[in-house]
């Protein structure tokens, strides 16, 4: 009777701990990898195995970086977007060209309209490889000519919702970016620590997978060997090139490999598999690093329109620091000027500042950290009361790659709080939508 | 639906998973590694079982095409059946282009072994490229 309660409470601890395992066998996830009829080989379906064993080793937290990477770039839609529950802009630019939608989003008091702008941003980099008949993307040129990247260049336009197409509506956007500091571009100096921790592992991995490979593959041959496929004198040369021919692979070979056999590869793979978690986790840590390094941005621009239409300006400070490695601190202060032609001009400033720390230390096992956002924001412009808005908001982790936030808002006026729910000046949220919007974007490693 | 790691793509062009080199009688075929880069810094190595026989810290700068002659002599074989591994980071890079060829003493291609493109924006993809290699 003891032993049937004890095995009762530990039924579920079992299922925990052998499901992942079990499901991953008897569900081959790899079997296109194989199959396929253009593409699938021995090699991409053994790459697959292994990518499978790893990310069952790796950490949780780590893993969730896979497509939550970057702790400041924001996921939400910038501060501008009438639907943001974010306060602040981050600085970034494109390496090469980018082209984005809301890119350039003026905050004045025509940007009160909801606007479809589309932008393009150019480094001089770019311009410098053109200019030198080099590609872009030479890894000697992209080192040597770092400090062009500095520089980009923004052009673009904007029309007011329902006047789309409209030419005496449209605005023309310019501009231009600056990064005085830039410790986000991987041939930064300080980045090659960074590399260098990747190309060790990288190393290491080579050789494992060397080992691992040869273990797969006397398996295989013994599989073969015991399906009476494979003759007695043959050799594991015999069965190598099998593997490579793709009609034998697909049409005996990977037919031998049921349940049992993947669970029984899948534990050869995680027998020897440390040195591939490694690189995973190493590569995925220090991207997340460098994506959280120093960066500072000055940027300008203006958006012009005809006749009697106004005209913007914005000139913009962005910081972004890294704190002890938990937290960031991110700054922007502006300052715009609206050129009337029919009324008085409208000019004055704007700052926001915001504090990510992250709560909860990094786990090799275990949650997700929680992040604490803290930030404020303020506009003060002619003819216009100031506005004034601080938030709090809480990341929760609920599952990997899904994430929670709650936030709460305060302003001085109620129109400037986003939340969906207000209650006088203060308004709280629960973003489901973002979590909708997380599911759709297929967090589970689908694109 | 990705070839490797969560945005790696893998374009085969020729892709043979074994190669015999002839190293007695006279011969001392090689494989001729050849590859092109694209991004940042690459970052690659190459083993052949335990031992590690190219690696990108070989170079002292990132570099968008790099070669390599193996076996130079016979102390760099490991027996006479190995498993060559090119794995292939793209932490900073964000394409490669792989030739390997099987050539003769005098250097003349034998014939091409691989001939593989990858990509990748990823910086946790990487993808290890096998190569079985007999001796006789």
């Amino acid at each position: 009777m003891m032993k049937k309660n004890t095995f009762r409470l530990l039924l579920p601890f079992l299922c925990i701990w052998f499901l992942p395992a079990w499901s991953l066998a008897q569900d081959d996830v790899c079997k296109e990898k194989a199959l396929d009829k253009v593409k699938g080989e021995y090699n991409l379906w053994f790459n697959c195995r292994t990518e499978q064993v790893v990310a069952a080793r790796m950490s949780r937290s780590v893993a969730a970086r896979i497509s939550q990477r970057n702790l400041i770039n924001q996921s939400e839609t910038p501060s501008g977007a009438s639907s943001s529950s974010s306060l602040v802009d981050t600085s970034s630019a494109a390496d090469l060209i980018g082209v984005g939608i809301n890119l350039a989003g003026l905050t004045s008091n025509s940007s009160e309209m909801k606007a479809t702008s589309m932008s393009a941003t150019v480094s001089a980099y770019a311009f410098k490889a053109a200019a030198a008949g080099r590609d872009s993307l030479d890894p000697g040129f992209y080192e040597a000519n770092r400090d062009w990247r500095k520089l980009s260049f923004t052009l673009g336009y904007e029309y007011p919702e329902g006047m789309e197409g409209d030419p005496t509506a449209r605005a023309a956007i310019f501009g231009f970016k600056y990064l005085p500091l830039n410790k986000r571009d991987a041939s930064h100096p300080d980045n090659q620590k960074h590399i260098l921790k990747v190309s060790n592992a990288v190393q290491a991995a080579a050789r494992a997978n060397n080992r691992i490979a040869r273990r797969v593959q006397g398996y295989l041959f013994n599989l073969m060997q015991s399906a009476g496929l494979l003759a007695a004198d043959k050799t594991v040369r015999d069965l190598v090139s099998q593997l490579g021919d793709q009609k034998t692979w697909q049409g005996t070979i990977y037919p031998l490999i049921g349940a049992k056999e993947l669970i029984e590869i899948d534990d050869i793979i995680s027998e020897d598999a440390t040195a591939a978690t490694v690189l995973k986790e190493t590569a995925i840590r220090a991207a997340e690093d460098i994506r959280k390094a120093d960066q500072i941005s000055f940027q300008y621009l203006t958006k012009q329109r005809r006749a009697n239409m106004p005209d913007e300006h914005k000139f913009e400070g962005i910081v972004d620091l890294g704190l002890s490695g938990r937290g960031n601190f991110t700054l922007n202060a502006a300052f715009q000027y609206v050129d009337n032609k029919m009324s008085e001009d409208v000019k004055g400033g704007s700052f926001a500042a915001a504090v990510q720390y992250q709560l909860t230390r990094d786990q090799l096992e275990g949650a997700m950290p929680w992040l604490l956002t803290v930030s404020s924001d303020g506009t003060w412009m002619t003819k216009t009361a100031p506005a004034y808005k601080a938030q709090v908001k809480l990341t929760i982790p609920i599952a990997d790659g899904i994430d929670l936030p709650i936030s709460f808002t305060a302003a001085n006026r109620t129109e400037f709080i986003k939340e969906a729910d207000v209650r006088g000046k203060i308004g709280f949220t629960f973003d489901v939508a973002r979590i909708a919007e997380r599911f759709k974007a297929g967090l589970f490693g689908k694109k | 639906m990705a070839d490797f790691g969560k945005n790696g793509t893998r374009t085969v062009s020729k892709n043979r998973l074994d190669v015999t080199l002839r190293r007695s009688g006279g011969n001392a075929d090689f494989l001729h590694y050849k590859l092109a880069a694209r991004g940042a810094h690459p970052v690659f190595s190459l083993a052949s079982n335990d031992k590690l026989i190219w690696s990108d810290q070989d170079f002292p700068a990132p570099q968008a095409n790099y070669d390599r002659k193996w076996p130079g002599d016979d102390s760099e074989l490991d027996g006479s059946d190995m498993i060559n591994t090119l794995l292939l980071s793209f932490f900073t890079a964000v394409e490669y282009k792989l030739v390997v060829e099987l050539c003769d003493k005098a250097g003349r291609v034998l014939e091409t072994v691989k001939d593989i493109d990858y990509t990748s924006d990823e910086p946790g993809d990487s993808f290890p490229e096998m190569l079985n290699v007999f001796v006789e």
